[in-house]
């Protein structure tokens, strides 16, 4: 199996310039946690996750504390990050660089991909540009079918 | 022809590595490997004078104390301990930003007295920036204070900052002799810049009165995310300070001590080896050994020796203008550059020192450790450790702790840094002179 064949051609891509509530706004209408971002040309830029959009909204040191369950229960200073965390650039928030796969791609390859970049999406392109995208759950579709019945495998 | 290349070589690449590092341009222990590489290559240095002999080549004592520490600090933080201290602190500031700076302070100074710098205030730090965003404070004036309180924290002992770490391997002086000559001082200068920390920032920090209440609503108690660890990292801890005290009458060098703690921890904690040899700065500890070579390089060259006679002649007609030049030229040579390889190189210089003073070279071990040497070791050690506060690279707490801000949002900057840092190094290497001159050279 190769990613042209799991892979989802109607993909939901993002312009560079979308502000971070445009892509809330369009992953709630969607379902998809990761958008691919994209220039002009359909070059893929990188993904907008859910993750990302939230780190945005935590200070860099909340993550360095790591444990901050001494906070009060009504603590909100916080709370202040996140009314401008809209406005935000989504190509300051996503994550650069993904790793992207070509059709001809195996299915193998992409679950290994998957696990060791700790990914949820692959953007599947040609001569550069964006033509697909392969979620987590075709990939976990694809190798679980095989192992249960015809009737509960289809989509 | 070949013999007085030979030096000029070494120069060249021990110059060349220098000003590749203060340029920032590769990572320094990068640099510091190429040099060590090249060094060894071109025979400079021999394999065995490298890594195999004592007083010349790598310390070994240095990389395994360190390492040691190292482990140690990389379990300890796990408990959480240091989140609690910084609360715990913070809170006894009683909402006003001046007190809690200046707890603050000696927690990081007490914290960095044994422990690595770099360690201690990257723990303190971030809990340090959400303490000042819930007050709604600019985090500046409380990170610019807990950097300048680690370095003087850390000249207190012998494992403090790892310029004394040289300084004990290359004399020979024990962690109790650090402590008698360096602690007293440190008290002092850390009691003075207590006082001008309360004067510089007095009036320029106001909380706003709803944000007083919110850091004691803080529960310091949850912070603690594993008790039973925090209890047996406590207890080797404490057994570990007590092999540093008796390290000497136990015939034991203290990196056997790291060692030996670390070694204990990693037992009764069951911590995963793999995950806690992560936490070891390797970096740091090859930019040690790769530094050491360079340094070899220098002194089987005979560089370091024709740079020592000129040391001690000085050292001969003035003992007191030896230690006062090593004392304020140390401290603005590592305002600038790092310390570390300034200590290493000039602590093989201060051994030439003291084997011109020494009558014969069964001598050699008891000057190191003589009267006559005190001035000079002591000097290099507050000059090095306190010069770094001059100025926001002048130590690796610095830096790292500008990093942070920066990724936060909030930097560090190079001017506001100074004007704080340099006037207090000012002071703290003045104080150090007067108890120079007062303690060895009247």
């Amino acid at each position: 199996m190769s990613a042209g064949r799991i892979m989802n051609r109607e993909v939901v891509s993002v312009p560079r310039g979308a502000t971070v509530s445009e892509v809330v706004r369009l992953m709630h209408a969607t379902g998809h946690g990761g958008l691919p971002v994209v220039d002009q040309d359909g070059r893929v830029l990188g993904i907008a996750t859910k993750l990302a959009i939230l780190r945005l909204c935590l200070p860099r040191y909340a993550e360095q504390i790591g444990d901050v369950s001494f906070l009060p229960a009504d603590f909100e200073p916080f709370a202040g990050r996140f009314e401008h965390a809209g406005e935000v650039q989504i190509e300051q928030v996503m994550e650069p660089c993904p790793p992207c796969v070509s059709e001809e791609t195996s299915l193998g390859e992409i679950a290994v991909l998957m696990v060791t970049k700790r990914v949820r999406q692959i953007p599947v392109v040609r001569d550069g540009k964006l033509v697909g995208i392969v979620g987590l759950q075709d990939v976990i579709d694809e190798i679980v079918r095989p192992h249960i019945g015809e009737s509960d495998a289809g989509r | 022809m070949i013999t007085t290349l030979r030096p000029i070589l070494a120069a060249a690449i021990f110059v060349g590595a220098y000003a590749l590092i203060a340029t920032e341009k590769l990572h320094r222990t990068v640099i510091a490997l190429v040099g060590a590489a090249l060094m060894l290559l071109l025979g400079l240095v021999s394999q065995r004078d490298a890594f195999c002999t004592s007083r010349f080549g790598v310390d070994w004592n240095t990389i395994f104390l360190l390492f040691g520490m190292m482990v140690i600090v990389g379990i300890t933080k796990r408990t959480g301990a240091f989140q609690w201290l910084a609360i715990k602190s913070a809170k006894a500031g009683r909402a006003e930003p001046i007190r809690m700076i200046l707890m603050l302070s000696v927690v990081t100074a007490v914290a960095s007295a044994f422990l690595d710098n770099v360690t201690t205030v990257l723990l303190i730090a971030p809990v340090t920036m959400l303490i000042a965003e819930t007050l709604s404070v600019s985090p500046v004036p409380f990170l610019i204070c807990e950097i300048l309180a680690s370095n003087i924290g850390g000249t207190a002992t012998l494992i403090g900052d790892p310029p004394n770490i040289m300084i004990a391997g290359a004399s020979g002086l024990g962690f109790n002799s650090f402590l008698l000559h360096l602690a007293p001082v440190v008290v002092v200068i850390f009691l003075a810049y207590l006082g001008t920390v309360r004067w510089l920032f007095r009036g320029s920090l106001a909380v706003p009165i709803d944000a007083r209440g919110r850091i004691q609503e803080f529960d310091e108690r949850r912070a603690i995310t594993d008790p039973r660890l925090l209890r047996t990292s406590l207890v080797v801890l404490a057994l570990t300070l007590v092999g540093f005290f008796l390290h000497e009458p136990l015939h034991l060098m203290p990196a056997t001590i790291a060692l030996s703690g670390a070694a204990l921890l990693l037992v009764v904690s069951r911590a995963n080896i793999e995950e806690i040899l992560h936490e070891v700065e390797w970096p740091t500890l090859l930019f040690f050994v790769g530094l050491f070579v360079m340094v070899a390089g220098l002194i089987n060259t005979g560089i370091i020796g024709a740079i020592s006679r000129g040391l001690l002649s000085l050292a001969d007609r003035s003992l007191g203008l030896t230690a006062m030049t090593l004392l304020w030229g140390s401290a603005a040579a590592s305002a600038v550059v790092d310390n570390i390889p300034f200590v290493a190189t000039v602590n093989p210089m201060l051994i030439e020192v003291a084997r011109g003073l020494a009558a014969s070279p069964a001598q050699l071990d008891a000057v190191l450790r003589g009267p006559q040497m005190m001035p000079l070791w002591w000097s290099l050690a507050l000059g090095a450790c306190l010069g770094g506060n001059g100025t926001l690279i002048g130590a690796s707490a610095n830096v790292v702790v500008a990093g942070l801000a920066e990724r936060n949002g909030c930097p560090i900057r190079f001017g506001e840094f100074l004007k704080y840092g340099l006037p207090l190094m000012v002071e703290s290497v003045a104080i150090s002179a007067v108890y120079v001159y007062l303690r060895y050279l009247v």
